[in-house]
């Protein structure tokens, strides 16, 4: 079954939310079938982090489920929004 | 492998078994990211599963499993290097409903390969109606690629049996493909052809003996004809806004990535729909203060004059004497990817083109078109489904700006959505600007 990795960038609602703070909520809160697969942060500007997420999910379910992804993530405080950047399928 | 080479971001695509998997596994086999005891582990089984030609797409999913472990964010699963540059691999996903994620992503693809297979049938599916072979070449160039690898695979099968007649008939065909789309999109595009056996490994890295009459590059060769593609620094400043911050002891700070153009300290800039102007103070990128921003830099910048309320996600910043385009109406070349029903006039779905989201009513149907030839099958028709091409007029429920594709390729493409998923995606073809006070 192939799956499909997007490249998340999740900006926070501050300078003071580090991208640590925002990924263990994140990690409580992702929908069934999405797998963070790897993480790490961008610093951008002004003391603003974004957090970077690869998310995994089959690719048979199609965007619903990384526009539900996206939609988790916004819906925390300490975010400002979510972006993704890029996808790449994975395996065959 | 070497840092220091230019870095190139390809995209894969083709239809469904032309071998993209198997090309991929055998160009990464070939450039030594997988060594000869791993290959010959997937060799025994592939032969297990009583399908050996399983070998090199199975060098994707063990390549996966090593990197999936890994912590890098980079994306690059798939990673390899030529003599001349260093290639991370996008692999486009089956699933056209991601395509909208390619189509508002941020990160640049450079170059694209195509496998077309030259299997007697299989060629003729890929071109044919609900064939991917035209979509993703159309895909590709939405994308902005201007460069494309077109791998004619299979040669080894028994019904091309390395006929020379059979790639020209397989090559004719693409090439018009690309012909049109370098019309409908007015753009140029640089199209290499080179016919492989994915399977075999002919005409991979080594010249194959099989195919002597073919005397262009192999693979690799033409993985090095590319370009690194110019930024797009002459055109006019665009920088659509993901998000505006407030940040203490700085000020209001919109964030973005410049798509075009050049930014510097000291610019004054108006923010389109919300038609407010501002002198850029200082500018950051990585933490970093620079005195110019380039095409392809995420940066925030620091606005004098203007407050967090007075700009919002979607605006997009270009100078006095260009300022972004703000429409009233504009026209699209789409192509329908899924609806259940039909599209018909009135219909008003979402569209996502660079951080904007806005509702937009189709005013007008304007024609059907054959994708593959370019020709208009039906003037006004009353609906479209999936699958068809078309030109339609849109008109936004909200102030948006969008530009045409030729201008502004970034700004120019756009994706359809509705219920959840990509219903069309398209670029602009036309814009009707709407007059600002
Ligand atoms: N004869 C022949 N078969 C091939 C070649 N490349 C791929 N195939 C076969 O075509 C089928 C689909 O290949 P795959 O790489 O999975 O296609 P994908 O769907 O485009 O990723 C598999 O059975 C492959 O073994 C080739 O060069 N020659
Ligand atoms: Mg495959």
């Amino acid at each position: 079954m192939a799956k499909v990795v997007a490249k998340i960038k999740v900006m926070p609602k501050d300078p003071e939310i580090k991208p640590n703070m925002i990924k263990k909520q994140v990690e409580k809160i992702l929908p069934e079938g999405a797998e963070i697969t790897a993480s790490g942060e961008q610093p951008i500007a002004f003391g603003l982090v974004a957090l970077m997420l690869n998310v995994a999910v089959p690719e048979e379910s199609g965007t619903k489920i990384l526009d539900a992804v996206q939609e988790a993530i916004e819906s925390l405080e300490d975010v400002e929004s979510t972006r993704v950047e890029a996808v790449t399928r994975i395996s065959l | 492998m070497s840092k220091e080479k230019p870095h190139l971001n390809l995209v894969i695509t083709g239809h469904v078994d032309h071998g993209k998997s198997t090309l991929m596994g055998h160009v990464l086999y070939l450039a030594g990211v997988i060594d000869d005891r791993t290959i010959r582990s997937l060799e025994s089984e592939a032969e297990k599963l009583k399908d050996p030609s399983f070998k090199f797409a199975f060098v994707l999913d063990r390549l996966k499993e090593e990197r999936e472990r890994g912590l890098t964010i980079d994306l690059a699963f798939y990673k390899f290097d030529t003599k001349k540059y260093y290639f991370t691999i996008i692999d486009c996903p089956g699933h056209r409903d991601f395509v909208k994620n390619m189509i508002t992503g941020t990160s640049q693809a450079d170059a694209a390969i195509l496998t077309v297979s030259a299997k007697k049938g299989e060629f003729e599916a890929g071109i044919g109606k609900g064939g991917q072979t035209v979509e993703h070449a159309v895909l590709g160039a939405t994308l902005g690629v201007s460069q494309f690898l077109v791998a004619v695979n299979k040669m080894d099968d028994m019904t091309v049996n390395w006929s020379k007649d059979r790639y020209e008939e397989v090559k004719s065909n693409v090439d018009r493909i690309f012909k049109l789309i370098e019309r409908e999109l007015q753009t140029k595009l640089i199209v290499t052809y080179v016919p492989v056996s994915a399977w075999t490994g002919d005409n991979l890295m080594e010249r194959s003996s099989n195919m002597p009459w073919y005397d262009g590059p192999v693979f690799f060769e033409a993985l090095d004809v590319f370009v690194v593609p110019e930024k797009p620094i002459d055109k006019p400043l665009r920088i659509p806004v993901q998000d505006v911050y407030s940040i203490t002891g700085v000020g209001t700070v919109p964030v973005g990535r410049v798509e075009t153009g050049v930014l510097k300290e000291g610019d004054v800039v108006v923010f389109m729909p919300s038609n407010k102007q501002g002198e850029i103070k200082t500018l950051e990128m990585h933490h970093t203060r620079i005195l110019k921003a380039e095409p392809g830099d995420n940066i925030g910048f620091n606005v004098k004059g203007l407050g967090k309320k007075d700009l919002r996600r979607g605006d997009v910043a270009g100078p006095l004497d260009s300022p972004p385009t703000v429409v009233k109406e504009f026209t699209g070349r789409i192509f329908v990817i899924y609806h259940p029903t039909a599209i018909a006039a009135g219909y008003t779905p979402v569209v996502h083109a660079h951080t904007a989201q806005v509702a937009c009513t189709i005013s007008e149907l304007q024609s059907k078109i054959d994708r593959r030839t370019g020709q208009t099958i039906e003037a006004n028709p009353s609906h479209l489904k999936s699958g068809d091409g078309a030109m339609i007029k849109l008109i936004p429920t909200r102030a948006m700006v969008i530009e045409k594709f030729s201008d502004f390729p970034p700004l120019g493409r756009f994706a359809v959505r509705d219920m959840g998923m990509t219903i069309a995606v398209g670029i602009v073809e036309d814009v009707a600007p709407k007059k600002m006070s």
